[in-house]
């Protein structure tokens, strides 16, 4: 255990109450269900980039990925920089696909894409995703709280959570979104902090790089050895079905590009986080590790350090008092942000998959809305009673492969698969995710059935002869994708597909019927990206009527969807507004807006806005 | 072939059978048009997004290794 002094505490402390003013500030934004889930689908595309990155350095990065880089080097940061793979699938199918069909959780999809009781497959596996997830992060969070001030795990889990489900009851996805922002920030500059501070204790660039094995400076780890961290397994259980599931699997992330003001800032939003913001978290959540590894090589740390402990070691190290705490608050920061997004997620699902579907249709948004928040609270609970079972496993990252192996190769391929191939029939979906999680688990406990599926990786084998369970983490992942391929293929070609106009919109072949039925009409291309300025006026009219003049400018036409936005930049599109084009008038630079389109979207009657077309 | 070598041509190759096939279908669906100029921007932020990696990924390890270490 560190010894924290005052003044990191007192940093820690204002990060806390920081982060709790700024969610239930940002939660006053929050009038429906749609602002609760989605943020009203009005930000910039920075704004959601860079809150992303919040969410994706989350959960175990700083102390996991410290570990892998202390023993396996520079090749920690794979899994940082090969998420560009799957990045045609997010932004040309997936992302569309979902922002266009306004579709409010995945299950929905599953339903209208396939049938009515895929979607309740989806729906457990998702659930179950979600809810352990969140069990997973509530104990890294205890872990490492535990091992900052020395207190009982349990104790930390559940200080965690209240101050964690305050802000989500009170904001939900404008709180996730706003307090994200800010701790992304905060994470990328703890972790280069730790680095500048590392190198100048270590006397300079040069000391810190001689001091690091040349096999640790390789991008690269072996090809299928060790067995705890190689290539191969890595490309299937991370680059493939982890980030397929991360991106598309996980409603969280899904919320934060569906809170985007329209595709084109969601697509800009992950080619910056995958190409520009992930290489550069990939050094932030790492480099604890190799400057661990100088330290040691220069005997300023002893050989037999845990590799576990390295981040907080370090930085304790490395860092004058009130740094430290400020580290130690992001760490802690970057824990929390994964965690509230998957609480989120999983209110979400549970409210407009279960609640509004089956239990309580029809009720008022204000209903649902409360509803939301008490089911934030209750996945909340839920994860705190999986944290016991999770921490049964020894390991963090042990509990995680073993977790997501398991659960995600059949969903990830039914995703794929129905949003590229339209011949992809509804009873392969359906059994490709049962019989793919049921093969998925069997493994588990015959997992000599992985081996030729291995790619030569070594089974651990345990006392009494036997492959382990613990065999295959990573190769697990493969085994998963390579089975539900299989079935989901074989049955397509004996069954009957669902007719393409049954599913407008809900796959690459019908994308353009979906984005008709988004607009209301033919989408245009033509004056896409120009910007008009005005100044607000209320008025009795059904949606926003500008100028006739104006609406030339942008190409525009009554009955076209035009965004309207505060002209203030930094503000991310927090205050903004998508409304349809009512008839034109003929005052050049008003913006006619109706009185629940203004308080919807929180615009200041005396601020200039900008207007443009959206579709 | 070096270990180090086999990584990169593994993850490259597997990953850009998956990477292209998407976009083929994408094409093939017409939901990118690389003739339209906004097809042409995103067809080459990917392109040049796969390419930047290889490079980055393939140049690193030359200056450490060489072709054949």
């Amino acid at each position: 255990m560190v010894e924290p002094h005052m003044l990191d505490y007192i940093v820690i402390a204002i990060y806390f109450l920081a982060v709790l003013v700024c969610g239930i500030w940002f939660g006053q934004h929050t009038k429906s269900t749609q602002d609760f889930f989605f943020g009203g689908q009005r930000f910039s595309w920075w704004l959601v980039a860079i809150s992303c990155v919040a969410t994706l350095v989350g959960s175990y990065s700083f102390i996991q990925y410290s570990e892998t880089a202390f023993t396996s080097g520079i090749s920690s940061t794979i899994c940082y920089t090969n998420d560009w793979f799957i990045i045609p699938l997010f932004v040309l199918a997936w992302l569309p696909i979902i922002y266009f069909s306004r579709v409010t959780s995945i299950p929905e999809y599953f339903e209208r894409r396939f049938d009515a009781r895929t979607r309740t497959a989806a729906l457990f596996v998702i659930l179950v995703y979600l809810i352990g997830y969140i069990g997973i992060n509530l104990l890294t969070i205890g872990t490492a709280v535990q091992g900052i001030l020395g207190i009982n795990l349990y104790v930390g889990v559940i200080a965690i959570s209240i101050v964690s489900a305050i802000y989500m009851h009170g904001g939900g996805q404008t709180s996730v979104i706003m307090t994200d922002l800010f701790q992304g920030f905060l994470l990328l500059a703890a972790g280069f902090i730790v680095f500048i501070f590392g190198i100048l204790h270590l006397g300079g660039f040069s000391e810190f790089w001689n001091n690091i094995p040349t096999e640790h400076k390789l991008p690269f780890a072996g090809f299928n050895s060790p067995n705890s961290y190689h290539t191969v397994g890595l490309f299937w259980s991370d680059a493939i079905t982890g980030t397929i599931a991360f991106y598309c699997m996980n409603q969280g992330i899904l919320m934060r590009f569906m809170s985007a003001r329209s595709v084109r800032d969601g697509k800009k939003a992950i080619c910056v986080v995958v190409l520009i913001l992930m290489p550069i978290a990939a050094v932030a959540v790492s480099n604890a590790g190799w400057i661990g590894t100088a330290m040691v090589n220069k005997g300023q740390l002893p050989a037999d350090i845990d590799a576990r402990d390295i981040f907080v070691k370090v930085s304790y190290l490395v860092c004058t008092p009130g740094v430290f705490g400020l580290v130690m608050a992001a760490l802690v920061a970057a824990l929390m942000s994964t965690l509230d997004t998957l609480v989120n997620a999983a209110s979400a699902v549970a409210i407009n998959d279960i609640w509004r579907a089956k239990i309580r249709p029809g009720r008022e948004d204000q209903y649902y809305l409360e509803m939301a928040r008490y089911f934030a609270l209750g996945a909340t609970a839920l994860g705190i009673c999986l944290v016991p079972v999770f921490n049964s496993f020894g390991s963090i990252f042990k509990a995680f492969s073993h977790f997501t192996s398991l659960v995600t190769p059949p969903m990830v391929v039914v995703i794929t698969l129905g949003a590229l191939w339209k011949r992809f029939t509804p009873q392969a979906a359906f059994y490709t995710l049962i019989i793919g999680t049921l093969i998925s688990f069997g493994s588990l406990f015959k997992p000599g059935i992985i081996t030729p599926f291995a790619h030569g990786v070594e089974a651990v084998f345990d006392s009494a002869g036997n492959i382990s369970p613990d065999s295959y983490s990573y190769m697990r992942a493969f085994f998963g994708v390579a089975v539900s391929t299989v079935l989901a293929v074989g049955i397509s070609l004996f069954t009957k597909p669902k007719a393409p106009e049954d599913m407008p919109g809900m796959t690459m072949a019908t994308l353009s019927k979906g984005m008709e039925l988004y607009k209301g009409s033919k989408p245009s291309d033509i004056g896409l990206g120009i910007k008009i300025p005005g100044t607000v006026e209320v008025a009795d009219v059904e949606g926003v009527s500008l100028s006739e003049a104006d609406m030339k400018k942008i190409f525009a036409e009554e009955g076209d969807l035009l965004y309207v936005c505060d002209s203030r930049f930094w503000l991310g599109g927090l205050r903004s507004v998508h409304v349809k084009a009512a008839k034109p008038h003929q005052e050049e630079g008003k913006v006619l807006i109706s009185q629940s389109a203004i308080d919807s979207s929180s615009l200041s009657l005396d601020k200039p806005v900008t207007v443009e077309k959206m579709m | 072939m070096p270990e180090h070598w086999l990584s990169i041509l593994y993850q490259y190759v597997m990953g850009g059978l998956f990477f292209f096939t998407v976009i083929f279908v994408a094409i093939k669906n017409e939901v990118l048009k690389p003739s339209s100029r906004d097809g042409k921007f995103t067809l080459s932020i990917l392109l040049g997004g796969f390419v930047i990696f290889l490079f980055v990924h393939v140049v690193w390890t030359y200056c450490l290794m060489g072709i054949e270490a």
